[in-house]
């Protein structure tokens, strides 16, 4: 499956390249073909690439381990914190002052709210306390992105930052690539070390530490790597919800409900799927583009509907 | 003169307006002391060609207390908006003017008109009218069609058909790229659709970079360096092209005065 997985990625990898308002884009001219091609769509298509990556490998280790097929990134507030923290990181100049204040910024805000999931979950309270907290954390994140606008002295930063939560990845740079890519890579390179243990950690932590799992250690590996991963995403793209939520449900029956097994393959779903919605914003006929999140909101939001509804009983209960 | 007499006796004392735009316009009418309060963005000196102006009034914003502490016995606001506080004001015996938003030099001066006569100031508003047309006939463009041309204002934001900035680049002599791209009044443009349309002339505010705003950033792009050579640059600060009004002419100056 995998390596299906892998050829659909690349397929709309090389899509999100050919495809724009001036489509070939040659025939302008040699310079700004090249323009168009390479300081455009490459930071686009690899942004999506990577940002998808790492949404649907951040909602499969959170599934597995908070033990809930709800939690993803958007859902539970982790992006939201991320977004905080970058909206303060911008606001404050000191993105523009130090260039990695901006992605660390936004590791620190999801770092944070894994930690305060994880504290959630520790108390062993289940689906709905999990879900209430993120409900609090996504409200906390966004009176305090309130707060920080109405302090910002740039008279845009209202419809700038409500256009940025929505999530996009239109006319971002080769330097925005350059500052968000090693995170995103070294997140990912950490959780993906830690699947086998996720198997066991699904089991319940008693039961982990029983299995020879260091769990102390591992929730750290496992919130640094999040914290890494969605933090950077969102100080680049801003919040684009519910791939995370998505990517594994569309693999977990193929893998028998194994956590560490959804692992690659919901990386490989997530980066397809932002790839193929950022390519079908790009086709919608819209005079102005969709915003992505706009966009994966709408169609994953349903999905959620439907997944709580398939699920209810079976862990509304537990 | 004495016929004017009773129409300057009935003029209001005191005004205060609330929205960006009808400042400017007030401020530019009243008599001295007349105008009491403006809206508090008029003293922000990026959006307001008249902060200085503005700084010697009370800013107002737009709470029914505020507005009552300046004891206004006109209040001018934008039609379709602030509903509550409208019916509030009229509830508190304060008349209240509304006068739409307008989107071309010719309904400013529509605007203008009226509100002269309602502040008793009509020969100013004349005379403002007549410069107004004066500026227009004076910068409009009439030799060869120069091309096509792009607005790029914060948040990607670009102004299409039936916009203001449409109109300046008309009278210019340009073509708006984002009007016949379909995009209406208000749109977003992607740099990829700027790059494409390779337009003869863009038009931005150089200076909105001054604080710090993703709203503001598409400015530093390296993508836009493809454009160098073939595209001529206009840098219109926000303050004369947010309003329709009689600091547009500065926008068509500057659009005259472009360079590669």
């Amino acid at each position: 499956m995998n390596r299906w997985l892998l050829l659909l990625v690349a397929v709309l990898f090389l899509l999100s390249l050919a495809v724009g308002p001036a489509w070939w884009p040659w025939r302008l001219g040699h310079e700004i073909g090249w323009a168009i091609v390479w300081e455009l769509r490459l930071p686009r298509a690899a942004l999506g690439l990577l940002i998808g990556g790492v949404l649907g490998l951040s909602g499969a280790v959170l599934q597995g381990w908070l033990r809930n097929p709800l939690a993803e990134p958007g859902v539970i507030g982790v992006s939201a914190c991320a977004g905080f923290a970058a909206v303060c990181a911008f606001y404050s100049g000191l993105a523009a002052a130090f260039a990695l204040a901006l992605p660390l910024a936004g590791i620190a805000g999801a770092a944070v709210a894994v930690a305060l999931l994880m504290g959630a979950v520790r108390s062993g309270t289940g689906t709905v306390s999990l879900l209430l907290m993120g409900v609090a954390i996504n409200a906390i994140a966004a009176a305090l992105i309130s707060l920080v606008l109405a302090l910002s002295p740039n008279p845009f930063a209202y419809q700038e930052i409500s256009l940025w939560l929505a999530g996009s990845i239109v006319d971002r740079d080769l330097h925005y690539l350059a500052m968000a890519a090693p995170f995103m890579i070294i997140g990912a390179a950490i959780v993906l070390g830690a699947g086998r243990w996720l198997d066991a950690l699904s089991l319940g932590e008693d039961t982990a530490r029983s299995l020879g799992a260091d769990t102390r250690s591992l929730g750290l590996r496992l919130t640094l790597g999040v914290g890494l991963m969605v933090g950077a995403a969102t100080s680049v793209a801003g919040v684009i919800g519910f791939v995370g939520l998505i990517a594994p449900h569309l693999i977990r029956a193929r893998v028998g409900f194994r956590p560490g097994a959804t692992l690659v393959p919901s990386m490989l779903v997530g980066a397809a799927l932002v790839l193929g919605a950022d390519i079908v914003v790009r086709l919608l006929p819209t005079a102005s583009e969709l915003q992505l999140g706009v966009f994966t909101s709408l169609v994953g939001a349903p999905f959620l509907v439907r997944a709580v509804r398939k699920a209810h009983a079976a862990w509304l209960a537990t | 003169m004495l016929a004017a007499l009773p129409a300057a006796a009935q003029a209001p004392q005191r005004v205060v307006t609330l929205n960006l735009c009808l400042d400017q316009m007030a401020l530019r009418l009243a008599a001295p002391g007349q105008l009491v309060g403006v809206s508090y963005l008029s003293q922000d000196p990026r959006l307001s060609a008249l902060a200085d102006q503005a700084a010697a009034l009370a800013p107002v914003r737009d709470s029914f207390e505020s507005i009552l502490t300046l004891r206004p016995d006109l209040v001018i606001l934008g039609q379709g908006s602030h509903a509550s506080l409208k019916r509030l004001l009229r509830g508190a015996g304060v008349q209240v003017l509304e006068f739409p938003w307008a989107t071309s030099t010719g309904e400013a001066e529509t605007v203008i008109d009226q509100m002269a006569t309602a502040l008793g100031r009509e020969e100013v508003g004349r005379s403002l009218i007549a410069g107004m047309r004066e500026e227009r006939r004076r910068l409009t463009w009439t030799g060869a069609p120069r091309g096509t041309a792009v607005y790029l204002e914060a948040n990607r934001g670009t102004s299409g058909k039936d916009s203001l900035m449409d109109e300046l680049l008309r009278l210019s002599g340009y073509r708006n790229l984002a009007a016949e791209l379909g995009i209406g009044s208000f749109g977003r443009l992607s740099l990829e659709a700027v790059l494409a349309g390779q337009p003869d002339l863009l038009v931005f505010d150089g200076t909105a970079n001054d604080n710090p705003a993703r709203a503001t950033e598409f400015v530093g792009h390296h993508a836009l360096l493809a454009l160098a050579g073939k595209t001529k640059l206009a840098s219109v600060p926000t303050r004369y092209s947010i309003c329709a009004g009689p600091d547009n002419f500065e926008v068509m100056r500057r659009l005259a005065e472009a360079r590669r």
